[in-house]
């Protein structure tokens, strides 16, 4: 069985290709199979997980690592690494599927694909905060399936330029607390959050919103800007130096 | 490359953010901010507080997710690893196909109806799936996948502990990404169903990365 050896494997901490490190520029707008292809991060072996309880040095190690670090070693394939992540941002993960799906086989559906492209495709994360980035990406993901029925599709992801100019203001999100979000949110005032939350958990359009609650179009346009601000203000405020 | 500022267009930025602008406005937003600075900094503002309404829904996930996540990555690496792999040549993937199944024939003597449900590894196109096993035969069947290129045809693959995935026949979906095939042979307990799109006619060997993944566990 000597001939099914997988294919050699390139030497521990050797760079991935330049086609898998450049950002996937026309990822978006090429047929599936041909994104999918593009995913070349397979060159290193399988690390797999120690069994759960017992915790090895390597497994520690990864718990004491940034997103970003980890990411960067999914790519090398580790699998502890993957974990790491998994326990870290599941509960995000899973939380907004549900948020967005309710309970039940989907919302794990859309947080088990979620991670599982994370796991294909580390390289769609560009930096910024992994778990603003993690959270939209399932939200985007759940919204897709509620609107797989409907006739408004989601629009495509900006561009890769715009993307990467304005994926630095997530790193706020490295910086607060998971109670300090509580309390910027605990602070907006429902006539702003309830357009938000409708628009953005359910998919609808700010016209579907204002029809929905019976407001102007013109004032659910200006509530949701307004409690987006907000809601980011608050953040920077927070933010522990 | 930046643009004069269109101050009416701040406020359409920000409802891009959370992805609540028909197509049309969507696209126009879009080409703006593309070339404005100030537009995108009021977008990356909203889209900041948006990730906050979305990191304050975290909720605690199923146990058994984890195993499932955890246990399918691995699966998903098989397969990936695999791909890039020239196509084995024929006479050895038959001889491997003789064998392995082989060993399932033995291994499988469960008559009752079964089912599994697929994992989608392509968030960008919410697809699903199933495979069925009912008097010992096994059914895949698919909703959801997105319709592919002239020329290409998706595939299933068979995966049994660490051997080759052997293929399994092809097939095309209709317009909501529905198909259906029969996997001949039987599988085992932990052995795996993956899906591929691959040139028509089918390949030998995978050639890209898996799109949906069975586990039958």
């Amino acid at each position: 069985m000597g001939l099914f050896r997988l294919p050699p494997l390139p030497r521990e901490g050797v760079p991935r290709s330049a086609t898998a490190l450049e950002p996937s520029r026309t990822a978006s707008k090429i047929v599936p199979e041909v994104m999918i292809a593009s995913s070349l991060l397979l060159h290193a072996p399988i690390t797999r997980t120690a069994p759960q309880g017992a915790v090895s040095p390597a497994r520690e190690k990864r718990r004491t690592m940034t997103d970003e670090a980890l990411v960067g070693r999914i790519a090398e394939g580790d699998h502890d690494a993957f974990a790491a992540l998994y326990d870290r941002h599941s509960a995000v993960v899973y939380g907004v599927a549900r948020r967005v799906l309710g309970d039940g086989p989907q919302a794990e559906d859309i947080a088990q694909s979620v991670f599982l492209q994370v796991w294909t495709r580390p390289e769609l994360f560009r930096g910024g905060s992994f778990a603003a980035w993690v959270a939209r990406v399932a939200r985007n993901a759940a919204i897709d399936v509620l609107r797989s029925a409907a006739v408004r599709l989601r629009e495509p992801e900006l561009s890769d330029d715009v993307e990467a100019a304005v994926c630095t203001e997530d790193e706020v999100f490295a910086r607060v607390s998971a109670e300090a979000i509580a309390t910027a949110l605990a602070a907006l005032p429902d006539e702003q959050r309830g357009p938000i939350e409708r628009a953005y958990f359910r998919g609808l359009s700010y016209r579907e919103v204002a029809e929905e609650i019976g407001a102007p179009v013109g004032t659910v346009k200006s509530r949701i800007r307004t409690g987006l601000r907000r809601l980011s203000d608050s953040l920077r405020e927070a933010v522990t130096p | 490359m930046t643009t004069t500022h269109d101050e009416s267009m701040l406020e359409l930025a920000a409802l891009r953010a959370i992805d609540a602008l028909d197509a049309e406005e969507a696209k126009l937003v879009d080409a703006h901010l593309a070339q404005c600075a100030v537009c995108q900094a009021e977008y990356a503002r909203a889209r900041a507080g948006a990730a906050a309404l979305a990191m304050a829904q975290a909720s605690k996930a199923p146990p058994g997710l984890r195993d499932r996540v955890l246990h399918s990555a691995v699966r998903v690496r098989r397969i990936t690893a695999w791909y890039q792999h020239p196509a084995i040549p024929s006479a050895i993937a038959a001889a491997l196909i003789i064998g392995v199944a082989g060993t399932w024939l033995i291994a499988h003597r469960t008559p009752s109806i079964s089912q599994w449900a697929a994992s989608c590894v392509h968030v960008s196109a919410p697809c699903g799936g199933a495979v069925t096993r009912a008097q010992g035969v096994l059914r895949f069947e698919s909703h959801g996948l997105p319709r592919l290129a002239a020329g290409k045809v998706y595939q299933a693959w068979l995966l049994h502990g660490k051997n080759a995935p052997i293929p399994e026949p092809t097939f095309t979906v209709d317009e909501g990404g529905n198909g259906a095939i029969d996997i001949p042979g039987t599988a085992a307990r932990g052995d795996a169903v993956a899906v591929t799109a691959e040139p028509a006619g089918g390949s030998r060997a995978p050639t890209s990365a898996p799109i949906l993944v069975v586990t039958l566990e």
